[in-house]
C-alpha cells in the first residue's frame, strides 16, 4: 500500500479554525494514471471535494495495473490535488495478462477450461468477472483507513461495482454513510436498454442491498436515474443525476479559430472508440458527403483516442481506419488530458460518434459544447446526449445512421464551419459553459457536507 | 534488436505487418521477422526482414482431397490443432529456431500462436514474450537498458 505525500502544511490537519473537516474515502478502481473515460469524473470529484475543504483519501488499483492493462496517461497524475492522499492496492487481472511468461501450463494447454475456471474463481466473493477478488483487499484497506483516521463519508464510483463494497462494509460495521456513483449501470445494458441480471441473481441481490443502505445514489443522466427509480421506488428520493461536465484543462491551450476560406476543413473526434461507436456508418456517410460537397471533398477527419477499452487496440477498428485512409480519415492515437485543449484548437468542427441507446450519455459532449465549434452528431437521435445539445446553436444531428442522413449533417456542419458568425460562435461557447464539472458537483457536495454534520439514522 | 512475430491466423498482409512495425517506431532500429503458418497473401520483402512459413504450401492446402469429418477429427487428435502443429513445426525448422534464438521479443499475434510463445518464453529467459504487440512494446520500453543492448 502506498500513498503520495501531502504538503506538510496540510498534513494532520483535518481541522480548519478548530473545526474538524470531514474525511471522504473515495473508492475508484481506475484513477490516474489510468486513462479510461470514467477517470475524469473521479479526478474531478476528488479535486472538488478537496477544494471545498474535505480531507480526501482515494483508494485505487496500483499504477502497474493501468500501465499493463488499460493504458495510462501520466499527465493526469499531475492534476490530482496535492491535498488528496492516494492509496494504491495491488490488483491482478489474469484474464488480461499478455505476458506469456506468466501463463500457467493449464492456461496454455486448455485455454477455454482455464478461462471458465478463472471466471468462476473471480466471482467467488463478489459477482463481477475480473474484479471480484478485489473485494477483500478493498474492504481491509477501508477498515485500515477508517481506524487510522475516521471516515465521515465513503463514495465509490463504478464500474467496477466491487468498489461499492468498501462503503457497504464501513456502513455495516461502523455506520459510516456511503454514496454510490454510477457512471453507467450494473443491471441495465445502457446500449440495448435490456436488463443484464435478473432480480434474484447475485448481482441483483447485491445491488438491492447496496441501494437500500446508501445515503445517495448518483447517475450520469436522467434516463438511467429514472430506470433505477422505477426499479427501487422506495429509494427514488435519494437518487440524483450528477451529469458529467468539461474539465478546466480544456481551456488550457484551446483557441477557437474561424476556418480560412481556402484551407481544407478539419473535423475531429476525441474519445475512446469502442465497437459500439458507429464508425463504419460514419465512414460511409463521410464518403457520401465528400461526393456532394466541395468543402468536404478536401476535408479531413482526425480520430483521437484509444481503440477499445484496453491498452491493446482492437484490430478490427485499426483495419477500418486503414481502409478509410483514402477518404482522408485518419487515426491519430490517444491524446493526453494535458494536451486536449491544443488538439481541439486544430479542429473546425467536431464529430460526436456514439453508440445507440437512450441511456447512453457521454462525457465528451460537455467538452465538445464548451468549445463552441459546430458539432455533428452521429448517433441514435433518442440518445440522452440529444437532450444536452438540443439548444446548442451549432448542433448538426444526423436524423438517422443512414449514410445519406450522416452526409447531410456533415455538409451542414461544414457550411457552418466556413460561415458561422462570431456572434453565433460566442453564443455556442457560452451555452457550453454551463456544463463545467464544478457546477454539476457543487450542489451535491454541499448537501453531503450537511448530511455528515447531522449523523444519519443507521438502519 | 530482433523482433519475431508468430502468426497462425489469417495469411499476413503487407498493411498488417507494416502496422506491427509501426508500433515499434519508438524503439531502436528493429529487425522484424515473421514466423507464420500461412503463406503471406503478398510479398513482404520491404516490410519484414525475414519470413518463415511453417504451414502446408498453398497447393497442398487447396488440393482436391476431401476428408470426412471422422478423418479430420482423427487427424486433429493425432497431430493436434494448428496451435500444436505450429509449435511442432517451429521446433523442427532450423531457420525458425535460428531466428527465434536471436529474438529480443517474441510476439504471438493470435491465440493459436500463444502455445509456441509460451514454450519459447521458457527456452529463452531473456526475451520478452507476449500475446499482442502493444504489450511487447510496453515491456521493452519499460526496460530500455535491455532494449538497447
Amino acid at each position: 500500500m502506498t500513498s503520495h505525500t501531502e504538503p506538510p502544511s496540510e498534513r494532520n490537519l483535518g481541522d480548519r479554525c478548530g473545526e474538524r473537516m470531514p474525511h471522504l474515502l473515495y473508492v475508484a478502481w481506475g484513477f490516474p494514471p489510468c486513462r479510461s473515460g470514467g477517470v475524469y469524473r473521479a479526478l474531478a470529484t476528488v479535486n472538488r471535494f478537496a477544494a471545498r475543504g474535505w480531507r480526501v483519501t482515494v483508494v485505487s488499483a496500483d499504477r502497474e495495473t493501468f500501465i499493463r492493462y488499460t493504458g495510462s496517461d501520466t499527465s493526469l497524475e499531475h492534476q490530482v490535488d496535492p491535498r488528496v492522499t492516494v492509496v494504491r492496492l495491488p490488483f491482478v487481472w489474469p484474464l488480461r495478462e499478455p505476458d506469456l511468461r506468466r501463463w500457467s501450463r493449464l492456461r496454455m494447454e486448455r485455454p477455454r477450461a482455464w478461462a471458465k475456471l478463472r471466471i468462476y474463481l473471480d466471482q467467488l466473493v463478489f459477482p463481477e468477472v475480473g474484479y471480484g477478488p478485489w473485494r477483500r483487499p478493498l474492504e481491509a484497506a477501508a477498515e485500515r483507513i477508517h481506524r487510522a483516521d475516521p471516515v465521515d463519508l465513503v463514495m465509490s464510483t463504478a464500474n467496477p461495482h466491487v468498489a461499492f463494497t468498501a462503503g457497504y462494509r464501513l456502513w455495516r460495521r461502523h455506520g459510516v454513510p456511503y454514496v454510490m456513483d454510477y457512471r453507467d449501470a450494473w443491471l441495465l445494458d445502457v446500449f440495448s436498454g435490456k436488463r443484464l441480471h435478473a432480480d434474484n441473481s447475485r448481482a441483483g441481490r447485491w445491488e438491492r442491498r447496496l441501494v437500500a443502505g446508501a445515503c445517495e445514489v448518483w447517475f450520469v443522466n436522467d434516463a438511467i436515474r429514472e430506470w433505477h427509480a422505477r426499479l427501487y421506488p422506495a429509494h427514488a428520493p435519494k437518487m440524483h443525476t450528477v451529469s458529467n461536465g468539461f474539465d478546466r484543462e480544456l481551456s488550457r491551450g484551446f483557441r477557437q479559430h474561424e476556418a480560412e476560406p481556402d484551407s481544407p476543413l478539419s473535423f475531429g473526434y476525441v474519445g475512446t472508440v469502442s465497437s459500439k461507436v458507429p464508425l463504419a456508418q460514419f465512414v460511409e456517410g463521410w464518403r457520401r458527403a465528400r461526393e456532394c460537397s466541395t468543402d468536404l471533398a478536401s476535408a479531413r477527419a482526425a480520430i483521437h483516442g484509444y481503440l477499445g477499452f484496453y491498452a491493446t487496440p482492437q484490430p478490427d477498428l485499426l483495419n477500418l481506419f486503414e481502409s478509410a485512409a483514402d477518404a482522408r480519415i485518419s487515426y491519430e492515437g490517444p491524446v493526453s488530458k494535458g494536451d486536449i485543449g491544443r488538439v481541439y484548437g486544430t479542429f473546425d468542427a467536431l464529430l460526436l460518434l456514439l453508440g445507440a441507446g437512450r441511456y447512453v450519455t457521454s462525457g465528451k459532449v460537455f467538452e465538445y459544447a464548451a468549445t463552441g465549434l459546430p458539432i455533428v452528431s452521429v448517433h441514435d437521435p433518442d440518445n440522452a446526449t440529444s437532450d444536452v445539445l438540443r439548444d446548442y446553436p451549432l448542433w448538426f444531428p444526423a436524423s438517422s445512421l443512414e449514410p445519406e442522413a450522416i452526409a447531410q449533417a456533415l455538409v451542414r456542419a461544414a457550411g457552418a464551419a466556413r460561415t458561422a458568425e462570431s456572434r453565433l460562435r460566442t453564443r455556442a461557447r457560452s451555452f457550453g459553459q454551463r456544463f463545467s464539472r464544478d457546477r454539476q458537483l457543487d450542489p451535491r457536495i454541499e448537501a453531503l457536507a450537511h448530511k455528515v454534520k447531522q449523523p444519519l439514522e443507521i438502519a | 534488436m530482433n523482433i519475431v512475430v508468430l502468426s497462425t491466423g489469417r495469411a499476413p498482409t503487407a498493411p498488417a505487418v507494416a502496422g506491427v512495425r509501426r508500433q515499434f517506431a519508438g524503439l531502436p532500429a528493429a529487425r522484424l521477422s515473421l514466423v507464420t503458418w500461412l503463406t503471406p497473401s503478398e510479398p513482404l520483402d520491404r516490410i519484414a526482414d525475414m519470413v518463415v512459413v511453417l504451414g502446408p504450401s498453398p497447393s497442398a492446402a487447396t488440393g482436391p482431397i476431401v476428408r470426412s469429418r471422422v478423418v479430420r477429427a482423427l487427424r486433429r487428435l493425432v497431430k493436434g490443432g494448428v496451435s500444436r502443429q505450429f509449435w511442432t513445426q517451429l521446433r523442427r525448422r532450423d531457420d525458425a529456431v535460428r531466428v527465434v534464438a536471436e529474438a529480443r521479443a517474441v510476439i504471438a499475434l493470435d491465440t493459436g500462436a500463444a502455445r509456441a510463445g509460451w514454450h519459447l518464453a521458457r527456452r529463452h529467459p531473456s526475451a520478452v514474450v507476449t500475446i499482442g504487440v502493444p504489450a511487447a512494446v510496453r515491456l521493452l520500453e519499460s526496460d530500455p537498458a535491455e532494449a538497447f543492448s
